[in-house]
């Protein structure tokens, strides 16, 4: 008889049940520390946010560890352990470091410091890289619910707001059709060739009507967790209606946990020979109207946090090229640049939410550009990395997000699918007015009446924004590392693709 | 109103014909003798099994659509859930037979369904105490 629960294996999923591990720790604190806390930034609390970085650290420490070693399916088929996990695994942990460096005096600031906040953005870490892991169907569904709930509360945690319960319920909703649809996917999938394990769904012989039918309704579930277009109506409510650093941390790890189960479904799937050229033409008009929406949209928008969600979805677009050219019928690209541009669109696009919440108190007045008029002459340092993180996000050189495009771009047309590389290239010169519109308030406007207040802000806070700048011109300057461990990353686990 | 409704009964009524002949595929791609037990002389099959959980599915999305109630469409949400839970367990018992694997997903989904909709009374809570309601119609500052 086989061993029911191979202790080496653990080895594998280390990182996760650190994370895990560090989350009920600081519930578990919290616990303790609550009698004697006040007030409320004293030291024992000051331990509540340390604990958790201890924690995810100590995660990326033992990503480290492992870096590199050979692709392992382990737990009897329940998860795969490859480069391409570890390198999702990496960007999820940055934006989750970057996040709980971020928060503690931002939450201070609000008067809302409670020790479940640093546990959720951790339970929630930890059930987004067990989902980049996650190679059956159980695996996959419970992963995605974890760090979907987690998420769900985050949104709503200024529970007293009614912009933020609000924004958590049409999270909450939508993000319910979306397991629906998913789940409902998985058991036409499974109907279809009788297995659960991912890796034997691309293999087995199948019921194509069905087979399709389920490729359809999961890929109409990942849609909405990931935002693209038809589907993307509760990503400017939730993202508005968030604390502002959640929805950093929304913006930055749960699309790239989403992208990361997203291109395993999908390169494994597409090994079906009828499924995979549907599915690129499908995911090529997606990919285009995402584009085309997000981009349209962030235009118009008076709010610098709405204008954000847009571009979000935008990006969303962005990143669906990479897919695209990795299942093209003929000559099939990568989808190495998909890993690229999820680590360069962390960097700066957490660093643009950390910059929004540094300006002043939540809410709707400092969100509005009016908030941002003369930045540079009350905070010059803000402004300047605002404008390396607004100037990266329209893609223009030398920052990461100039390389990240150009990459996908490259793999569209090497794929085949030139129009959609246009297309790309079209909504990033019409991005560039929106970006720029901000950093031209920012430097060129006098601060007036609606101007924020922008308070010094804290160690972590600039701590986090000062290195997401750093990396991102340094990524600009030299892309060619990360370039190839993406690829690296893409090849050990996939193969060619 | 009723045209919402009468058009997603008629969806509902349609995706549950390609189902049934979805599901007689999946029969004849199985061997004869599979194909025998898939619909048993008692008359019960797996395209019966189908198409209950397509219309579960079906009243599900239209819940959702229609019902304001903040607690009807977390109901509708949990149909949806549970209509994949049934399709599960069914392709579980006639098309993978050697292994319960549908049967364990099933059982996963049922615990985190119980979890959402803790959760979304939770939320729901907060709705009623900033806004006086649980109607979604009343939840709608935010726009743009």
């Amino acid at each position: 008889m086989t061993n029911p629960f191979p202790l080496e294996e653990v080895r594998c999923i280390l990182p996760v049940l650190l994370l895990f591990a560090a989350a009920t720790a600081v519930l578990i604190a919290d616990l303790f520390l609550r009698g004697w806390n006040e007030p409320a930034s004293g030291p024992p609390k000051r331990l509540l946010p340390m604990l958790s970085i201890l924690g995810a650290g100590a995660a990326g420490f033992f990503l480290w560890r492992d870096w590199g070693s050979a692709p392992a399916v382990v737990f009897h088929g329940a998860l795969r352990a490859d480069a391409f996990a570890h390198a999702m695994t990496a960007i999820i942990l940055l934006g989750t470091l970057l996040t709980l460096v971020t928060t503690a005096a931002y939450l201070r600031r609000h008067g809302t410091e409670h020790g479940e906040f640093y546990a959720l953005i951790l339970y929630a870490a930890g059930g987004m890289a067990l989902f980049a892991a996650a190679n059956n169907l159980i695996v996959l569904f419970v992963s995605l619910e974890t760090f979907s709930l987690a998420v769900y509360i985050l949104a709503g945690y200024f529970r007293d707001e009614k912009r933020a319960v609000e924004g958590a319920l049409k999270y909450f909703i939508m993000g319910g059709l979306a397991s629906g649809f998913l789940l409902l996917g998985l058991a036409f999938l499974f109907g279809a060739s009788g297995t659960i394990r991912l890796d034997d769904l691309g293999r087995s012989p199948i019921d194509q009507p069905l087979f399709l039918a389920g490729l359809g309704l999961s890929m109409t579930g990942f849609g909405f967790k990931v935002g693209v277009f038809p589907f993307h109506s509760w990503i400017p409510d939730a993202y508005e209606g968030a604390p502002t650093l959640v929805t950093g941390f929304m913006s930055v790890t749960v699309k790239t946990a989403g992208f990361a189960a997203l291109v395993r479904f999908v390169l494994e799937l597409s090994r079906q020979a009828e499924a995979g050229p549907a599915l690129a033409q499908v995911l090529a008009w997606l990919s285009a109207g995402t584009m085309i929406f997000g981009n349209a949209v962030a235009l118009v928008q008076g709010s610098v946090k709405r204008m954000l969600a847009y571009s979000a979805i935008s990006h969303t677009g962005y990143l669906l090229i990479g897919l695209v050219a990795a299942i093209a019928p003929e000559r099939g690209g990568s989808s190495a640049p998909v890993v690229f541009y999820l680590l360069s669109y962390t960097l700066m696009t957490f660093g643009a939410f950390a910059v929004l919440g540094s300006i002043g108190q939540d809410g709707p007045e400092n969100e509005t550009f009016e908030a941002f008029h003369g930045l540079s002459q009350r905070r010059p340092l803000l402004a300047f990395a605002m404008l390396v993180f607004m100037i990266s996000l329209a893609g223009i050189p030398p920052t990461a997000g100039f390389w990240g495009k150009l990459y996908l771009f490259r793999e569209a047309v090497y794929a085949g699918y030139w129009p959609l590389a246009l297309v790309g290239i079209l909504t990033s010169i019409v991005s560039v007015y929106y970006y720029l519109r901000l950093v031209v308030v920012m430097y060129m406007q006098p601060a007036g009446e609606g101007a924020s207040a922008a308070p010094a802000p804290g160690w972590g806070a600039a701590l986090a924004t000062a290195a997401a700048a750093a990396a991102v011109i340094a990524i600009g300057f030299f892309p060619q590392t990360l370039l190839d461990q993406s690829v690296a990353s893409i090849q050990a686990a996939f193969g060619a693709r | 109103m009723s045209a919402l409704t009468a058009i997603f009964s008629m969806s509902g009524a349609l995706l549950a014909a390609a189902l049934a002949q979805a599901g007689s595929g999946a029969g004849a791609a199985s061997s004869a003798a599979a194909a025998a037990e898939v619909v048993p002389a008692a008359g019960i099959g797996l395209v019966h099994y189908l198409v209950v959980s397509a219309m579960v599915f079906t009243l599900g999305i239209a819940i959702i659509i229609i019902r304001r109630n903040a607690i009807a469409v977390l109901m509708g949400i949990e149909l949806l859930l549970n209509s994949a839970g049934l399709n599960f367990v069914a392709f579980s018992r006639y098309v993978a037979k050697d292994g319960i694997d549908g049967q364990v997903v099933t059982i996963f989904i049922i615990v985190l369904a119980a979890a959402e909709a803790a959760l979304a009374l939770a939320i729901i809570l907060n709705i009623y105490n900033n806004l006086n309601t649980v109607d979604v119609d009343e939840a709608d500052a935010l726009k743009g």
